[in-house]
């Protein structure tokens, strides 16, 4: 347990003076591209430990380069989990990268984003100043919430030096249900089930076969079980599938073609992209994200979930001439542009790692 | 003051805008916009414009852009911190008018509302579904959607639904040049930085909010309310963290202290235990009848091992309604034994809320002011009612000092000034000692951004540095105060 955080100003300061970009480490689990050629590290690894946990509170406060499996072995002890179950994407995987990359678990749709669990946290600016927004308290209304964006904003915004997050007490029990399916029938069984009130959390569908989570008390469970079963479903206590859905360490991620990531409402049918069998997806959070591997047209890709209201992130072994994140309208990108100005204003903060603009 | 022909100008344009009937400007119709739920601190607005369609809010907005007229937003008016409160200067804008539910799409289990449709109309309109809308402000019957985003507004079952943050998906905002943003969407995630969360809470001050997408639930079929009375108001605190640590969230979790069940029942009788000194009201849902009552059982045998000495579980429909009647209707209820009285909103971790109590009734012994306790226990949330009488010279001066110094002993411990009534104007003073310099420069700063002259509800939510320098407050940060070995409160 080390506190770093005077180094850390006094390296982002010196930064500052040269204008030189910086590259935000922690564990080094998510592999994302250096931000600029001419970026040095600044290592958050070793800011680490746990300040405050009171399982009483439902809150707990972390140095952000805190490993995610120290937390979870913490919280484990008093049954409690951090709901947006983030990803594992390596023994080092830190909260602080979990925080600004913004990824959520299996059970995302049901328990709530990185940002619906974040309190607050504790910021060194692109200016060297040390911000504590937001709290440690569930409910807070005292400014702008200006905590909330750092959830996803890759470290653009400002250093997260410390976290704290909203905990829940564990779900009483759990069951996994599982379905051989084929792929067009997968989305269509997850949207009948979707529009059931069921203690979900989690709804997939890999490799041919639809897995279902179910997660409240054991009452609950018993009685849309036995609905399941008579369907043809056949039942796991503790299936190892939902960790490795989580971690990303299905084949999908192996493949060393483009990977996008798409995000869409709740129900949306099939893109035409993932009719074309040898790009058969993975489809998680009862179809809302959807994983796809291959070398698609940016461009229509794009254009085809803007339509049904979602967007497309080219996650990893993208072109570097095409943008990460889906373009924005000209309105919403002026805003965030002010924002990252005002925030990091030399621009030394991962700068591009999101836009190039920003 | 606004000089004559700048007033002119703006009242002659918006003539042009908005039919007679929505341009209000003699000093008798402006009177019920002079003040919102917060009626000790009330000014009348040099007038008051009532919109009902997008295109003249848009050339509102552009008037008070060119003209460089502050506006003030209004929903129906029933925050509790001044956030909607005018001033002689500003142009106040009511988006009472615009009370449509656009679209409700049962297979997404989402709606889209204009900012005037009050949050229980929500609920109403898809109730036929099985579905609504969870975040349940007490004021949920008046109070506008709009107003709740603009607040952050939580409620009664917030500890396991979430704030309003937690339930909506996406906005549209018109800023101060009459440019609409979109916000948020119907996926779970959309690209760049979160702008939604920045702009729900905002007070008004970023941009005005003109369509809502909100995320509706199931309602539960099982519900299940268990009241539990204690001899000592400390154990109640206690057995609010027992429970939680029993790995149960409830959908609700609420407190009331002596002087507020006595209030109650005398108004309701709501049938509460009159001796007790604190009692709990936890409820408790789920989808299965088997599953709630096995839930119900454990929170019993926690709450007596913490001390409970009378535990009632509510055995009909009709019981339940009356036991949350009496909780619901504590204020009123408080509002017959006292000429006037000061809510307060501050949030603690929930592990003081013993102390924190106590605390309280020791100022309230030095102020010589009665104070009733009638708050969301499950989130910290407290809401102390100061009671006083505004008739009585200095009483409100002195509640205000009391409510202060309350506030300031919520930072103290690690809270907040504001759990979900918002800061508005009446809590500038308490935001000096939450937050220091810097972050009071960032949150001025960001406000820029999004309004460059300041135009949007000016003077609200964040206080001036001057005002903190005068003040002499002290900012307090994880309850460390300078000199702390000096007594203060």
């Amino acid at each position: 347990m080390s506190d770093l955080e005077q180094q850390l100003q006094q390296t982002l300061r010196q930064a500052l003076e040269k204008r030189q970009p910086l590259w935000i480490r922690g564990g080094g689990s998510h592999r994302d591209p250096s931000p600029a050629a001419n970026a040095s590290p600044i290592e958050l690894s070793g800011h680490s430990g746990i300040l405050d946990y009171h399982p009483e509170e439902l809150v707990i406060t972390v140095r952000s380069g805190t490993p995610l499996t120290e937390i979870q072995a913490t919280l484990d002890q008093h049954q409690q989990r951090l709901a947006f179950d983030p990803p594992v994407l390596g023994a080092n995987a830190t909260i602080g990268g979990a925080v600004a990359t913004g990824l959520a678990g299996p059970s995302r749709p049901w328990s709530g984003s990185v940002r619906d669990h974040l309190l607050g946290v504790r910021l060194l600016t692109g200016t060297g100043k040390i911000l504590n927004l937001g709290g440690e308290v569930v409910k807070n209304v005292a400014g702008y919430d200006l905590f909330r964006p750092m959830a996803g904003a890759y470290g653009t915004l400002g250093i997260l030096l410390e976290l704290s997050l909203k905990t829940l007490p564990k779900e009483p029990s759990e069951i996994t249900w599982s379905l051989p399916c084929k792929q067009p029938q997968a989305l269509e069984k997850m949207a009948l089930l979707n529009r059931q009130d069921l203690p979900l959390s989690g709804l997939s569908w890999a490799d041919q076969q639809l897995h279902l989570r179910l997660a409240g008390p054991e009452e609950e469970l018993e009685l849309f079980g036995t609905t399941l079963k008579s369907e043809g479903w056949s039942s796991t206590l503790a299936s190892p599938f939902w960790a490795q859905l989580r971690d990303q360490q299905h084949t999908l991620f192996q493949s060393n073609a483009p990977i996008w990531r798409l995000s869409l409402p709740v129900n949306t049918a099939a893109l035409p992209f993932e009719k074309r069998p040898e790009n058969s997806p993975l489809l998680d959070w009862g179809g809302r994200q959807r994983w796809i591997s291959g070398t698609f047209p940016a461009e229509a890709l794009r254009q085809d979930t803007a339509a049904l209201g979602g967007n497309a992130t080219l996650y990893r072994n993208g072109d570097a001439t095409i943008s990460r994140f889906h373009p924005l309208p000209a309105p919403l990108m002026q805003l965030q542009q002010q924002l990252k100005q005002l925030m990091d204003p030399a621009n030394i903060l991962n700068p591009g790692l999101l836009y190039p603009e920003i | 003051m606004m000089d004559a022909e700048k007033r002119s100008q703006l009242l002659s344009s918006l003539a042009q805008i908005v039919p007679d009937a929505a341009l209000l400007t003699e000093p008798e119709e402006l009177i019920p916009y002079e003040c919102d739920g917060l009626t000790a601190l009330r000014e009348q607005p040099l007038a008051v414009v009532l919109p009902e369609k997008e295109e003249q809010l848009r050339q509102i907005l552009q008037l008070c852009n060119r003209l460089k007229v502050p506006v003030v937003t209004r929903g129906a008016g029933t925050g509790l911190s001044g956030g909607a409160r005018p001033s002689q200067n500003t142009l106040l804008v009511g988006l009472a008018k615009f009370n449509r539910i656009l679209k409700v799409d049962p297979d997404r289990k989402s709606a889209t509302v204009e900012p005037g449709v009050t949050n229980l109309a929500i609920s109403q309109a898809v109730s036929h579904l099985g579905l609504y809308y969870a975040p349940d402000p007490s004021s949920q019957i008046a109070c506008t959607i709009g107003g709740n985003v603009a607040e952050n507004s939580g409620g009664v079952h917030c500890i396991k639904y979430g704030l309003t943050v937690h339930n909506v998906l996406q906005i549209k905002m018109m800023l101060i040049d009459g440019t609409t943003i979109t916000l948020g969407g119907e996926a779970l995630d959309m690209p760049g930085y979160d702008l939604l969360s920045l702009a729900i809470g905002s007070e008004g001050m970023l941009g005005v909010v003109t369509e809502v997408t909100v995320r509706l639930l199931d309602r539960p079929p099982e519900v299940r309310l268990l009241l539990a009375a204690f001899d000592e108001i400390e154990r109640a605190g206690d057995a609010v963290g027992a429970v939680l640590t029993a790995g149960i969230l409830p959908a609700g979790l609420e407190m009331m202290d002596n002087r507020s069940i006595q209030a109650a029942e005398d108004f309701v009788h709501a049938g509460y235990p009159r001796n007790a000194e604190a009692l709990l009201l936890c409820e408790l849902d789920g989808r299965t009848a088997a599953g709630v009552d096995a839930t119900a059982k454990k929170v019993a045998e926690v709450l007596r091992a913490s001390g409970a000495n009378e535990i009632i579980e509510a055995e009909s429909e009709q019981q339940r309604a009356q036991l949350w009647a009496g909780r619901k209707g504590a204020f009123p209820a408080i509002g017959r034994i006292s000429p006037d009285y000061y809510v307060m909103d501050g949030t603690i971790p929930r592990r003081h809320l013993g102390t924190v109590l106590k605390r309280i009734e020791a100022l309230s012994e030095q102020h010589q002011l009665q104070v009733a306790n009638v708050f969301h226990a499950g989130d910290g949330n407290l809401h102390p009612l100061i009671l006083y009488d505004a008739s009585i010279p200095g009483q409100l001066e002195q509640a205000e000092t009391f409510g202060t110094e309350i506030l300031r002993l919520c930072v103290e411990k690690g809270g907040s000034v504001t759990g979900e009534h918002g800061v508005g104007i009446e809590k500038l003073d308490a935001m000096c000692s939450q937050f220091d310099e810097a972050e009071l420069e960032q949150f001025h700063a960001l406000k820029t951004i999004f309004d460059p002259d300041g135009l949007l509800n000016p003077g609200k939510a964040i206080p001036t540095l001057h005002r903190c320098a005068e003040l002499g407050a002290m900012h307090v940060h994880h309850g460390e105060l300078p000199h702390p070995e000096l007594e203060r409160f």
